[in-house]
């Protein structure tokens, strides 16, 4: 929360600066006080952030053959992606402290989705300083979206003062302050967590039901309304960023959810992980197991994400198995009795996995499954 | 929202209740940001 108020309070001269500025300027303030703010509360962040970008950008700019040129590119966001997550996912079994960069998860995989996009030739020309402007953008620096550099592109060079755009910007930046605090903060954490230890001693099972509900839920108003503000923060500055979630918990089934649960995190597994799989190995499970457990490794590498990614791929191939079965088609004969199940389920399939990742460790998680199960 | 009311009760009245709408919403996020800083201390936020 700290961080989100520091960079709406830089936003505020760096929105004005950059509108006052002629148009060949307007990012250079953007830039600075994302580089700014990075050295204020991230220094190491800012130090991976501004070696990587030059590197990737000269890498494929310079090196003679395009593929080696990506694979290096790939390989060095990989392995300071996996150090840093390995040494978080290692806190407190073998290390007393991990520092992450700030913002680390999001750009790297920004950086390795500009690698393959420039490997598909599918980059259009472009200078070191749209790259740099992409990677620095202060409003999604700090969590996400995973935004594309093709629609930045065009909304860098076609963007001019829209007063339209700017409004919902704002209008965008209060709903996701006010999800925050007010649904987030005030009602999910504290109001809620109230009631909940007020009935915990008479109703135990209902008491934990409630606390998994409690912690899914805030996950969600949380990481929604960050990214509205950065969506409108996004807008304020004239850029369109892709939206990140659409009503998750209405998924009528597993691979909907994930239509409509961290949609950029979700295109870019798809896109970068399922889709190359599925082309190597022609087998769609092993394509979905590996994209969830890509998906899953992104949160943090430990056992517990691995086995939250792993219990999604499988819920996935499941539910891929079931649609062609009798029962889905003749279920679909009552719409509405399927889409009422397929929300009940769903819901609840992600509140049982979630447990996994909800507690500290995995053995606390299975403690939990226990009293859930009434084993 | 705006597009709703605008069709309903016509545009002035629209802005109206928008304009109200904004000032509870910013209201109730810097009541809970202020009530936060005390409150929400012990939770580590």
């Amino acid at each position: 929360m700290e961080a989100l108020i520091n960079i709406l309070t830089i936003s505020i001269p760096v929105v004005a600066v950059s509108w006052l500025l002629p148009e060949r300027w307007q990012m250079l303030p953007v830039v600075v006080a994302t580089a700014l703010f990075l050295a204020w509360v991230s220094p190491l962040s800012l130090m991976v952030l501004a070696v990587t970008t030059l590197i990737s950008y000269y890498t494929i700019k310079v090196y003679p053959s395009l593929t080696s040129a990506v694979l290096i590119v790939i390989i060095q966001i990989t392995a300071i992606f996996l150090f840093f997550k390995l040494e978080l996912g290692l806190k407190g079994a073998l290390l007393k402290e991990a520092i992450i960069p700030l913002g680390l998860s999001y750009y790297s995989f920004r950086q390795i989705h500009y690698a393959i996009e420039a490997y598909k030739k599918q980059l259009p020309q472009h200078t070191i300083l749209d790259f740099i402007s992409y990677l620095f953008f202060l409003p999604t620096i700090l969590i996400g979206p995973i935004n594309r550099f093709q629609p930045f592109l065009k909304d860098l060079k076609r963007r001019r003062w829209d007063s339209t755009l700017f409004s919902l910007g704002l209008e965008r930046i209060l709903y996701g302050l006010a999800k925050i605090t007010v649904i987030g903060n005030w009602i999910l954490v504290f109001k809620f967590n109230n009631f909940i230890r007020s009935i915990r001693l008479d109703y135990p099972w209902l008491a934990d039901y409630l606390n998994v509900v409690k912690y899914v839920s805030n996950a969600y108003i949380q990481f929604a309304g960050y990214s509205d503000v950065a969506i409108g923060l996004s807008m304020l500055l004239g850029f369109k960023i892709t939206e990140n979630f659409n009503y998750p918990f209405l998924a009528t089934n597993i691979a909907d959810f994930w239509r409509r649960w961290h949609i950029s995190l979700s295109n870019w597994c798809r896109d970068y992980v399922f889709y190359p799989f599925l082309g190597m190995t022609r087998n769609g499970v092993i394509s979905i197991i590996m994209s969830m457990l890509v998906l899953g490794a992104w949160h943090e590498i430990s056992m517990r994400y691995l086995l939250w990614g792993a219990m999604h791929a499988v819920a996935i191939s499941v539910w891929h198995k079931y649609e062609g079965k009798a029962i889905h088609r003749k279920l679909s004969q009552f719409p509405l009795v399927q889409k009422g199940l397929g929300i009940f389920i769903t819901l609840h399939f992600v509140l049982f996995s979630f447990v996994l990742i909800m507690e500290e460790n995995i053995w606390e998680s299975i403690e939990l499954y226990k009293r859930l199960l009434f084993i | 929202m705006y597009e709703y009311l605008t069709e309903k009760i016509g545009d002035k009245m629209a802005s109206v209740i928008m304009a109200i709408w904004y000032f509870c919403l910013l209201y109730l996020v810097l009541f809970f940001l202020n009530y936060e800083a005390g409150l929400f201390n012990y939770l580590h936020w």
